[in-house]
């Protein structure tokens, strides 16, 4: 009798997970799918392309798309392909980011750990920055820029992904230091050292996981940002996500869909990069923040 | 003049105070203990000494110098925490030397410390180490030795033993009175454990909600309890405190708890002067024994027949519980002594050794 009942068991949790890998599976190709797409048709050449089926793999191989969307498609008015902006979007990208994660663990630091009257408000009001949506500073954001005069530049941009990642950047690092142990703090305080050591010598050496969920997060939020580099960014200037619209989008002569595919990924490479290399320590920064905050 | 002195130091934080006026001065070499219930202000008081707090009004000196405005690292004092707030990131020989690396100490001298330290405490094997990988114990002795590595002024402990289990506890205390004893450095150490206060002080400090109720030697504080509060809070089992009212008639002084009437013997002026008035009577359990181990110098013993309604052994002694008037109290006896719930015995009081305290001030009547 309970034998029986055993083996109804065994079986319903062997079929119950059959079902859960067939759901994961399931999912697993619809995200995989896009990414699918864009491999196989980048390495076919656009006859292909125009007749055959979008899933297919391609019948001959080649590299041209590829060659032609780095350093040979038309961008606006020059054929100088994506490089020249791929290098302009990291000569932009690193700066902010480490400029923004940077600030964020001085703010938090501060937020948690030299608290001033008033740090509640100061706080409050970098975390309504994180609501405020993107089209609302626009114009406001162009003046201070021209008024800077960086408006158009790689420093102008950096300006702006800075400031606009503050609030982000510090809500992380002020929770994680906030379960930070003070009587660290204090110790130290007695042991002799000043704001900036127990900043740069006990708080920083800790901070791995929060670091890395911050730089993760600002790095794919940077590089991907269309909008800011749309509206700030001059031609030499201008971010990789901008040159991939001016790409796609250019009116001239026949769409070139391998050329774009293969453009698309390059665009897309440099997160997937930080995500594939990171992603272990985003999952555990976040947990840490989740259990201890 | 004192070593280290507290004068009239009031602390607010925002609206609430929670230190209103201490008074507190310690001889060079003094131990001083800060003891007193969770939450009364210890830790406060301690980290004012420090200068991790700044204080709202009065006077901090130490070695005649007054520090309210000197930085915690100027004050010449070192501290040990209670999470012993070790540096994750640095191992114990670098958790040790960063105090004297901070004050620019070269780096062949701070190895020489280290080195010295690690051989008082015995931590030479785990100098290599990160915090995370000790235990509880050596964590605590790694700690030590990050404030003895400074030689400074005056250590600071803030409850440094009671993350310890009770074995280590025990054991830990020793060792702090014979670094004590050794280094003859004055002390401020703050618990809310009796104990440890007893045995490690030569001078307690009691503190409830930021005022002090009595400062003095241990045995001061334990045989002369100021209030009711220090009474109840020193001794353990408890000081039996029971409400009783003052008799007084044909000449003799006599103390009437429910029933029981017991005489006092040489009653003093004050206490002569509550007399046909409530007061609240007070005795020790070691002082309410069985005959035979009734204190043979004590000038006065009363005996009383009482009935025993729980016994418990502890092993070197038995405490038995009894009752006089309303109130429970609780006597020491041998634990050779045969006695069962229920039987009555008689006990000894060492009548000069009770307390009297007045119910409306909560005062001791000398
Ligand atoms: N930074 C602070 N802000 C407000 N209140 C505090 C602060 N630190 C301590 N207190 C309050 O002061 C009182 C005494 O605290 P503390 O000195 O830590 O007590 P103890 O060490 O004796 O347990 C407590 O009621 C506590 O809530
Ligand atoms: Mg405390």
């Amino acid at each position: 009798m309970s034998g029986g009942g055993n083996d109804v068991a065994l079986r319903s949790g062997a079929v119950a997970r059959a079902v859960i890998y067939a759901v994961l599976i399931v999912f697993a190709v619809y995200y995989l799918l896009p990414l699918f797409v864009m491999l196989v048709n980048s390495v076919k050449p656009l006859e292909e392309i125009r007749s055959g089926n979008m899933l297919a793999l391609p019948e001959v191989f080649t590299f041209a798309p590829w060659v032609q969307a780095w350093s040979k498609a038309q961008i606006g008015v020059e054929p100088t392909g994506l490089s020249p902006y791929f290098v302009n979007s990291l000569v932009m990208v690193i700066p902010a980011v480490a400029l923004s994660t940077f600030l964020g663990a001085l703010n938090g630091y501060v937020l948690t750990k030299w608290q001033f009257r008033g740090h509640r408000i100061v706080f409050g009001l970098m975390l309504f920055s994180c609501f405020i949506p993107f089209q609302i500073v626009l114009i406001p954001m162009a003046r201070i820029l021209g008024m800077l005069g960086i408006a158009g530049t790689t420093w102008g941009l950096v300006l702006v992904h800075v400031v606009y990642g503050l609030g982000f950047t510090t809500l992380f690092f002020r929770n994680y230091y906030d379960a930070f142990p003070s009587e660290l703090i204090r110790a130290a305080t007695i042991d002799g050292a000043g704001f900036f050591r127990i900043f740069r010598r006990i708080l920083l050496p800790s901070s791995g996981p929060i670091i890395v969920v911050t730089v993760i997060w600002q790095f794919t939020n940077v590089w991907n940002d269309f909008l800011f580099g749309a509206s700030f960014a001059d031609f030499d200037s201008q971010p990789m996500t901008v040159a991939l619209n001016n790409l796609v989008s250019s009116s001239t002569g026949v769409k070139e869909y391998n050329v774009h595919f293969a453009g698309a990924i390059l665009a897309a490479l440099p997160t997937l990069v930080v995500y594939v290399v990171s992603g272990r320590y985003f999952v555990r920064g976040l947990m840490a923040g989740a259990v201890k905050g | 003049m004192a070593f280290l002195e507290i004068r009239d130091l009031h602390k607010s934080f925002g609206e609430v105070d929670v230190l209103k006026g201490i008074d507190i001065a310690i001889e060079e070499g003094g131990f001083l203990v800060l003891v007193g219930p969770s939450g009364c202000g210890k830790s406060t008081l301690l980290n004012s000494i420090a200068g991790l707090e700044t204080v709202t009004s009065g006077e901090i000196r130490i070695a005649g110098r007054a520090v309210n405005d000197l930085h915690p690292s100027q004050r010449d004092i070192a501290m040990v925490f209670q999470s012993y707030a070790l540096y994750p990131n640095m191992n114990v020989a670098e958790n040790i030397a960063f105090g004297l690396e901070m004050r620019g100490v070269a780096k062949a001298e701070r190895e020489a410390a280290v080195a010295r330290v690690a051989e008082m405490l015995q931590i030479g094997p785990l100098l290599k180490r990160r915090p995370g990988q000790l235990s509880g114990g050596q964590r605590q002795r790694v700690a030590m030795g990050r404030a003895l590595v400074r030689d400074p002024q005056v250590f600071l402990f803030d409850e440094p033993l009671s993350n310890l289990d009770a074995k280590l506890r025990v054991d830990m205390r020793t060792e702090i009175k014979k670094l004590h004893q050794t280094l003859a450095t004055t002390i401020v150490y703050v618990t809310h454990d009796q104990i440890e206060a007893m045995t490690l002080a030569t001078q307690i400090a009691v503190l409830k909600d930021g005022i002090l109720q009595q400062v003095g030697t241990p045995d001061q504080v334990y045989s002369n309890p100021a209030n009711i509060f220090v009474a109840d809070f020193m001794g353990s089992p408890t000081m039996n405190l029971m409400p009783a009212s003052l008799q007084q008639a044909n000449g003799t002084t006599s103390v009437q708890i429910g029933a029981v009437s017991l005489p006092v013997s040489e009653p003093s002026e004050a206490l002569r002067s509550h007399a046909g008035r409530d007061i609240v009577f007070g005795v020790r359990p070691e002082d309410v024994t069985d005959l035979s181990s009734a204190d043979r110098s004590a000038r006065f013993v009363e005996t009383l027949e009482c009935g025993i309604d729980v016994v418990e052994p502890t092993g070197a002694d038995k405490f038995v519980v009894t009752r006089l008037g309303e109130k429970e109290v609780t006597a020491r006896v041998r634990s050779s002594e045969r006695i069962a719930p229920g039987d009555r015995v008689p006990l000894a009081f060492n009548m000069d050794k009770v307390h009297f305290f007045d119910p409306r001030t909560e005062m001791r009547i000398n």
